[in-house]
């Protein structure tokens, strides 16, 4: 399989990340996913860019959010970069530990309505990791090939 | 507009047209159910029949929205498609919703 980069920019608009994520989707569409699906890399990118947009540039349009899509023939990794503020420890945390649903009877004032991107991130991906260097946040994000398992 | 709204029999359906439910328009959904259920009702169905794709913010303003029927209200949800779905699954929160394949279905059961 051919090795491949392509690389994405957006300003800082929550209305612009539908145009990166349906990129995502059918670029991920042209290649053999071993256990996810192109609209599960495409939920992986469009939560990994909210991020950015909503913490990192805490909403502010006019700020740039960087996305590489790379492949070659054991895996799809794709970096989401934005020069904003680091990553919240809360979300950070959340990368190694579940908010899921509770067992039992639900509290329905507990439940909680924010703080789920980074949970349905890690469950769609292969491996997630963030770093912080020279300013710059780095999300990246990794799918499996087919070709890895055959 | 991303939603239409038709009440019914006291059940307000609110369908959202926009092809997605994400970051962008999720504060609208929560706005849309805040002033539905101020005006009285509290019964609602959403229908997502429309809907392609959806994020975490549009999960939590779904959450929000059944949050606010409290418990003397009714939160049901129609016409979700398989990737609308599997967010569902992924959270769990299809342990806790009330889905139904098709409308007709989901009055049936508001109505029972």
């Amino acid at each position: 399989m051919d090795n491949g980069k392509i690389n994405l920019s957006i300003d800082s608009d929550l209305h612009q990340v539908q145009h990166v994520g349906e990129a995502v989707r059918c670029l991920a569409s042209h290649l053999e996913l071993a256990d996810a699906k192109p609209s599960s890399v495409e939920l992986a990118v469009v939560e990994a860019i909210n991020n950015s947009i909503e913490h990192a540039y805490q909403l502010k349009a006019g700020n740039s959010v960087h996305v590489s899509f790379e492949y070659n023939s054991n895996c799809l990794n794709i970096k989401i970069s934005d020069y904003g503020v680091p990553m919240p420890k809360s979300i950070v945390g959340h990368l190694s530990a579940d908010i899921g649903m509770p067992s039992g009877a639900v509290d329905l004032d507990a439940l909680p309505e924010s703080g789920w991107g980074m949970q349905l991130l890690k469950s769609v991906c292969d491996e997630v990791s963030y770093n912080r260097n020279d300013s710059c946040n780095t999300l990246s994000l990794s799918f499996k090939l087919a070709s890895v398992t055959a | 507009m991303s939603f239409e709204t038709e009440i019914t029999n006291g059940i307000a359906v609110i369908r959202v047209t926009a092809g997605r439910l994400d970051a962008a328009i999720a504060p609208e959904l929560k706005k849309k159910c805040a002033g539905i259920i101020d005006g009285g009702t509290s019964r609602i169905m959403l229908d997502l029949e429309s809907v392609l794709f959806m994020d975490s913010s549009g999960l939590g303003a779904v959450i929000s929205s059944f949050k606010l029927t409290g418990q003397k209200g009714d939160f049901v949800i129609c016409n979700m498609n398989e990737t609308v779905r599997e967010i569902f699954t992924l959270t769990h929160m299809d342990r806790l919703f009330e889905i139904y394949p098709s409308t007709d279905e989901g009055f049936q059961k508001m109505c029972a």
